[in-house]
């Protein structure tokens, strides 16, 4: 087997983008990212704002999310592939990896919330609303930029694999690179490659300048 | 008037403060005089309503406006200026009301000119004149200040005594004020509570006999009275 050369490469990309596959391979991976991610990113935060309340909820949900955490990926997607239907994986898959990732991060940053500033509101009687608005949501937005980051990036990595796996869905990044991989076309799974990095670093990017314009001086 | 009757306060098994009464009158600076670590700032916040007592009562405080200067700015770094003076002001006040507000005080504090400023921007005396403009700002019924010019110099302090003197004049709020500066206590009170040692007891009440603009160290009368305060009381 020959490594293939960088034009070998360029010649299949450039066939990939032209393919009629290419678009909805594309959409229906990063739908399948952001659906999953939407679906950790609700409990995520619910479980977070609960854990500041109920410091139970806290010790426990540290607990499950160490565990989560370190579970290998591939027994998630093994066990995902052997008891789910086939379509609900990915998203059941990256759900296991990037809930603990957005947990962590938004807990802990309601926990490091500047307990001074908490007592000057106190001191000033300032309404609970205000409160979360003016300074739990400012204090938490680094670390909510964080762990989004942080997670998407994950994301595009789980789905990616988790789709090769997942053989109903041809439409898919991760299938079409299972195709090529059958056929030993190398130059044509480097080249997928590639567009999964431009397309993680694309969000990243976006994520990254919405965060900055959102982002105080301070 | 704000009563304190015979305030506790035990943090697990240590005693901080023991049976404390005293009483805040309207129109007037109060100050709170005692060693550092005696529970002075425990209890200007359970005055506050901060913290809970583990004994005692608190009355007069229902329904007061209260304004709080602590002794770091405490200001939120994510807002300018004006954000910050705004973040203590009623929300049913109009937007344009409510900028005026804002920049009528930030005049009398002396920063014009850095409304649109964030607090990193500041320098350590102007963070503080800006808390002080926030606390001033909410036309409170009963200003706590918990030392809160101890992290400035002297020239700086003396400024900013007098600034809180002339913010002071315009509305006369009760004003607790806690320290273990005499200078400060005799420059700025028209009465002094001096505590003990932990387990802090009122150990004496002094009302003092200067009105303001006699209250100097070129007043005889007034050096009498801080060395009488050191030598019978904090140093004994």
């Amino acid at each position: 087997m020959i490594f293939p050369s960088p034009y070998e490469v360029l010649l299949s990309f450039v066939s990939i983008i032209r393919s009629d596959i290419f678009l909805s391979a594309v959409f229906n991976t990063v739908k399948t990212i952001f659906l999953s991610f939407a679906i950790a990113f609700i409990p995520a935060l619910a479980l977070g704002i609960l854990s500041k309340l109920v410091p139970v909820v806290y010790i426990v949900m540290d607990g499950i999310s160490a565990i989560a955490r370190s579970i290998p990926t591939v027994a998630i997607i093994l066990m995902a592939l052997l008891l789910l239907p086939v379509s609900l994986t990915p998203l059941v898959i990256c759900f296991f990896v990037v809930f603990p990732v957005l947990y962590t991060n938004i807990a802990e940053g309601l926990v490091s919330v500047d307990g001074r500033l908490l007592e000057m509101a106190k001191s000033y009687r300032i309404k609970k609303r205000k409160i979360i608005t003016d300074i739990y949501i400012p204090s938490l937005r680094p670390f909510l930029a964080a762990g989004i980051r942080s997670s998407l990036g994950l994301s595009f990595k789980i789905i990616v694999t988790a789709e090769v796996f997942n053989f109903v869905n041809s439409s898919t990044i991760g299938a079409q690179m299972y195709m090529h991989k059958i056929q030993i076309d190398i130059a044509g799974i480097i080249a997928w490659t590639i567009i999964v990095v431009i397309l993680s670093l694309l969000v990243d990017f976006a994520l990254k300048k919405l965060f900055e314009r959102s982002e105080i001086r301070w | 008037m704000v009563k304190l009757i015979d305030i506790h306060k035990r943090y697990q098994s240590v005693d901080v403060l023991d049976g404390i009464d005293m009483e805040f009158e309207e129109g007037m600076i109060t100050a709170i005089l005692g060693p550092s670590g005696c529970g002075k700032t425990t209890l200007l916040s359970i005055t506050a309503g901060l913290i809970e007592p583990t004994r005692g009562e608190v009355l007069g405080m229902e329904s007061k406006k209260t304004g709080f200067i602590f002794q770091e700015p405490r200001l939120l770094p994510w807002k300018t200026a004006v954000q910050n003076l705004e973040f203590v002001l009623p929300d049913n006040i109009e937007k344009t009301v409510k900028k005026q507000i804002c920049c009528d005080i930030l005049k009398q504090v002396g920063l014009s000119g850095f409304e649109k400023h964030y607090p990193s921007q500041l320098s350590g005396g102007m963070s503080q004149r800006l808390a002080m403009a926030r606390a001033f700002i909410v036309d409170s019924d009963i200003l706590f200040m918990d030392e809160p010019f101890q992290f400035l110099d002297l020239k700086r302090r003396g400024q900013m005594i007098e600034l809180l003197i002339s913010l002071w004049l315009k509305r006369k709020p009760a004003v607790v004020i806690v320290t273990h500066d005499v200078h400060e206590a005799l420059l700025l009170s028209d009465k002094i509570y001096i505590l003990s040692d932990k387990p802090a007891k009122v150990i004496k009440e002094i009302r003092n006999p200067m009105p303001f603009g006699s209250r100097s160290v070129k007043n005889a009368e007034f050096y009498k009275l801080e060395q009488e305060i050191i030598n019978d009381y904090l140093l004994r």
